[in-house]
């Protein structure tokens, strides 16, 4: 009994971890852009698959893809009347730099397959500039509009992303390998390897996001620009580039939780909805605005997961994403969204 | 502007217009299903069946509500048709009643729990809801046949009948979405439309005019629920085979692309948009699928692609281009006048407003501390103070908005009600010292809304026209306010054209056709120019020459001086004193607290 009990526990607090990553990802670019992103599951099955053909050898289609939108708005930007010649210089290098690292990865795992961190880095890369261009293309034009507009607009990009992934990958799901094969024996419990890593991950990537918000001039602007956009805007903060940097970072962390996770349930173009929609009823618990409460609601939507699959198994989905619901009601009673704009 | 009243030609209204689209949809409906081939009347059922759930979901979105878990109410009306009529024996017709009937308890369990919830927080709850419901279909294998579903439902039949036809069912279900898109067309204009227009705007706002706000934003998610649920027996029906596929999230969502892609400020968008997006899919299914041999990728990119585009480049969708040919809304200026008097007479003597040693806390900060003040009947009195002194807060005590921590309040003799709704009932009325009108609609419109309280029509009889003798004495009240403001040249302009200045009158006007015995007004004069103000303060004296009274809350000094019987003065949460104009003119406190020491 007490076995099942920590067995259950462990699979839990595991499940919350990549559930914490999502709603890290989704807290993140709701708080400094307002779009309640409802695509945020589909970075987490670009980052797996993209993730199993950097390592399998195969260049990255996606990489490519990525590359030429980025190309693309560099161009659109450069075009810009208003600018001096030296701060088009500055934008032509540093987009070219960003184009040239984005290929570059991909490039070099393609060269070296089956080296695991260069496969993680090229996907990272790869997901975090496509983040950063999904806000430009859907975000920046209708910036002022209201949360259940860009919130519709997500389900669009949902669409794109998820056709875009089949017709990259197929819907033949792909076995992903581990960091480290095998698992520890913890009293009772044996433990695989790549849970402990994806805890650790969780943890390292959490702190990392506090350390920057807290200590880094980028992270005060971030957090400037989530508590008053206007305001922020005034100070001078480039509020567009707030932006990108959060739905890059935001990108960033939800491919993360998808190539760490694959190995545990196989990487298929259809798994990261579920896990986007765990990770909102998590983040939904501090109102998408709150990182510790999230923490608090990953871990109950993991441990309510697992005990549920072990209880009432058919009824497991069902459970988790009804608890949305009075987690919602909770917080709305405590302390509702703005209905407005920003 | 130019012309008094733009009488147009009789024919040429919005009901009139309703009327012709529903015959011409059931005519064009039942050409297509009488002689083009089987395979195309399968597809006229199918966008037939999406634009009866889409319309409900385009009244949601015109009530400012959106869901993402629509197709959730389809599944509940087509499994509870389909198994009541497959494995209990029901005849058919009973089965989908039961089914229909099932999804609108549904709408009110799922609505009367989330309803409550602001902003984005419904449409997360929806998804949560529909997703949930998915996986419950899949999960209750036994009972639902499971992820594979089940087929050999029974044909529809009424009484001995059997609707086996494919053309008939098409017909049917054409005039299913002809009656309804005609009567929630109608409904637009009608009291509950305009109640929920003004639900859509603000919600405070409505309320004060009599809106149920709570009630009505329930109705509008049930009727979408029934209407879904509707769709989903006669798809049942229709296949006789049913599985959790068409009733996920993917369905859910495209009902949203039909209804914004359609345009989501009128019903018959939702019929556009039903037919453009099953076109879309037939395009690409025959062009892209045969020619390139790409799947149904393709077609999701491609629908995603349209979500975003027509979002972000053109967010009226196809109706905002057929918007300009439609009948603008209007009604002739009736020939008798009528008289806008209060609706009750108080008792001689008694004070409509008073208040008396109310106090105010927020946490550790007294806002407001001892005032005291009445209002009597036929008369003016202005509550003035700086920035700060309180105002807004004995205001909000005085109409029951805030409870007061000490002191207590009587409005018309009794404590203020505890919902904002049923101020209206008491005689109160008030306007916003921020504008809060409708811009989509006329100014008429705007002003016809303020009547709501004195209606009794609801939404059935708004879609057939059961309304038609309450609408003329709404309007002909609504023609009479704007004379009295003086805005009667812009009764049929759209409200988004107007001047601040006219704005805030629009507000005094709908306050005035509820007939109110005490009128609240929050700051009219900010953002007038000084004729406008002149004009106001004889407006004033003329409403209270008709018998009600007014309180006035006010940063114009001269204005209040002008006009008013008795000034109240507020001075940081305290009331420094109570008199006659000229008293507090005069008084060196009140010179101290605005002129500074």
């Amino acid at each position: 009994m007490l076995d099942t009990l920590l067995f259950l526990i462990a699979d839990g607090v595991t499940n919350g971890a990549v559930y914490g990553l999502l709603a890290l990802s989704l807290i993140v670019i709701y708080t400094v852009t307002r779009v309640v992103n409802i695509a945020q599951g589909e970075y987490v099955t670009l980052g797996a698959l993209s993730f199993a053909s950097a390592l399998s050898g195969t260049f990255s289609v996606l990489s490519a893809i990525v590359a030429g939108g980025l190309a693309a708005f560099a161009l659109k930007d450069i075009a810009d009347r208003h600018l001096t010649g030296a701060m088009r210089i500055r934008i032509v290098l540093s987009r070219a730099l960003w184009i040239f690292i984005v290929l570059a990865t991909a490039w070099l795992a393609n060269l070296l397959p089956g080296s695991y961190w260069l496969a993680v880095l090229a996907s990272l890369v790869a997901i975090a500039s496509l983040g950063a261009l999904i806000y430009r293309l859907t975000v920046e034009p209708v910036s002022g509009a209201s949360p259940i507009v860009l919130l519709i607009v997500s389900v669009g990009v949902y669409m794109v992303l998820h056709g875009t992934a089949v017709l990259i990958w197929g819907a033949e799901p792909r076995s992903v390998p581990p960091v480290v094969e095998g698992g520890v024996q913890l009293g009772p419990v044996f433990v695989t390897y790549q849970s402990l890593w994806i805890c650790g991950a969780s943890l390292v990537a959490m702190i990392a996001l506090y350390l920057f918000s807290e200590r880094t001039l980028t992270g005060q602007a971030l957090q400037a620009t989530a508590v008053n956009r206007t305001g922020a805007q005034l100070c001078g903060i480039p509020v567009g580039v707030a932006g990108q940097l959060s739905f890059a970072i935001g990108a960033g962390f939800s491919a993360l939780s998808g190539l760490l996770l694959a190995p545990l349930i196989t990487a298929n173009y259809d798994m990261g909805l579920p896990i986007g929609l765990k990770g909102f009823v998590a983040a939904a618990l501090g109102g998408i605005v709150e990182y510790p409460t999230a923490l608090v609601g990953v871990l109950l939507v993991g441990l309510t997961e697992s005990f549920s699959a072990y209880q009432v198994s058919a009824y497991r989905d069902v459970v988790v994403y009804l608890m949305v619901i009075p987690i919602l009601l909770w917080r709305n009673a405590v302390r509702p969204p703005e209905t407005h704009g920003n | 502007m130019s012309s008094p009243s733009k009488v147009q030609g009789s024919w040429r209204t919005p009901n009139v217009a309703s009327i012709a689209v529903a015959v011409g949809l059931i005519v064009v409906a039942s050409a297509i299903a009488i002689f083009a081939p089987q395979y195309n009347v399968t597809l006229l059922v199918t966008v037939g069946l999406s634009a009866v759930a889409a319309m409900g979901l385009t009244l949601l979105l015109i009530a400012g509500q959106v869901s993402l878990g629509q197709a959730a109410f389809m599944a509940v009306g087509a499994y509870v048709s389909a198994i009541l009529a497959r494995d209990h024996g029901f005849p058919a017709i009973f089965a989908l009643l039961a089914g229909v009937a099932a999804s609108a308890v549904c709408g009110v369990i799922v609505g009367g729990i989330t309803l409550r919830l602001k902003g984005h927080f419904l449409p997360l709850a929806t998804l949560a809801m529909g997703m949930a419901c998915s996986a419950a279909i899949v999960a209750a294998g036994p009972v639902t046949g499971g992820a594979s579903g089940f087929g050999q439902i029974p044909p529809l039949s009424i009484g001995g009948f059997e609707l086996v036809d494919d053309r008939a069912f098409a017909i049917v279900v054409w005039s299913i979405v002809a009656v309804a898109a005609g009567g929630f067309s109608r409904l637009l204009n009608t009291r509950t439309g305009r109640a929920i227009a003004a639900l859509k705007t603000d919600i405070e706002m409505a309320e004060v005019f009599g809106v149920n706000a709570t009630r009505l934003r329930l109705l509008v998610f049930v009727v979408a629920a029934t209407l879904a649920g509707l769709s989903g027996g006669l798809f049942a029906f229709y296949f006789k085979f049913i599985s959790p596929a068409p009733f996920g999230l993917t369905s859910s969502i495209n009902l949203l692309i039909a209804c914004i892609f359609g345009g989501m400020s009128h019903p018959f968008g939702a019929v556009l948009g039903a037919s453009a997006v099953t076109a879309l899919e037939m395009l690409l299914q025959n062009t892209v699928a045969r020619m390139l041999g790409l799947s149904g990728n393709v077609e999701m990119i491609v629908f995603g692609v349209v979500l975003i585009g027509v979002l972000l480049r053109w967010p009226g969708g196809i109706w905002s281009a057929l918007h300009r040919a439609w009948p603008v809304f209007s009604t002739s200026r009736p020939a008798r006048n009528i008289e806008l008097t209060p609706s009750k007479r108080g008792v001689d003597g008694e004070d409509l407003l008073s208040v008396s040693g109310i106090g105010k806390k927020f946490g550790g900060l007294t806002a407001l501390r001892d005032v005291s003040f009445s209002v009597g009947a036929d008369q003016i009195v202005g509550l003035i103070g700086p920035n700060g002194a309180g105002k807004s807060t004995t205001f909000n005590i005085a109409t029951g908005l805030t409870e007061p921590s000490e002191g207590s309040v009587l409005l018309m003799g009794a404590p203020p009600p505890s919902r904002a709704s049923d101020l209206v009932h008491r005689g109160v009325s008030r306007t916003f010292q921020h504008v809060r009108i409708v811009l989509e609609r006329t100014v008429l419109e705007n002003v016809a809304f303020g009547a709501y309280a004195q209606g009794r029509s609801g939404m059935i009889a708004g879609m057939f026209g059961l309304d038609q003798a309450e609408e003329a004495a709404t309007f002909a009240k609504a023609w009479r306010a704007l004379e009295i403001v003086e805005l009667d040249g812009l009764a049929h302009e759209p409200a988004s054209r107007l001047a601040m200045g006219q704005a805030r009158l629009v507000e005094v006007a709908r306050a005035l056709i509820s007939r109110p015995r005490l009128l609240l007004l929050d700051e009219p004069a900010a953002g007038l120019r000084t004729g406008e103000k002149l004009k106001l303060v004889t407006l004033l004296h003329r409403l209270k020459r008709a018998g009600m009274s007014v309180l006035l809350v006010e940063h114009d000094m001269d204005l209040v001086m002008n006009c008013v019987d008795r000034v109240v003065v507020l001075d940081r949460g305290r009331g420094l004193m109570t008199g006659h104009p000229d008293e507090v003119r005069r008084d060196e406190r009140v010179i101290a607290a605005y002129l500074g020491t």
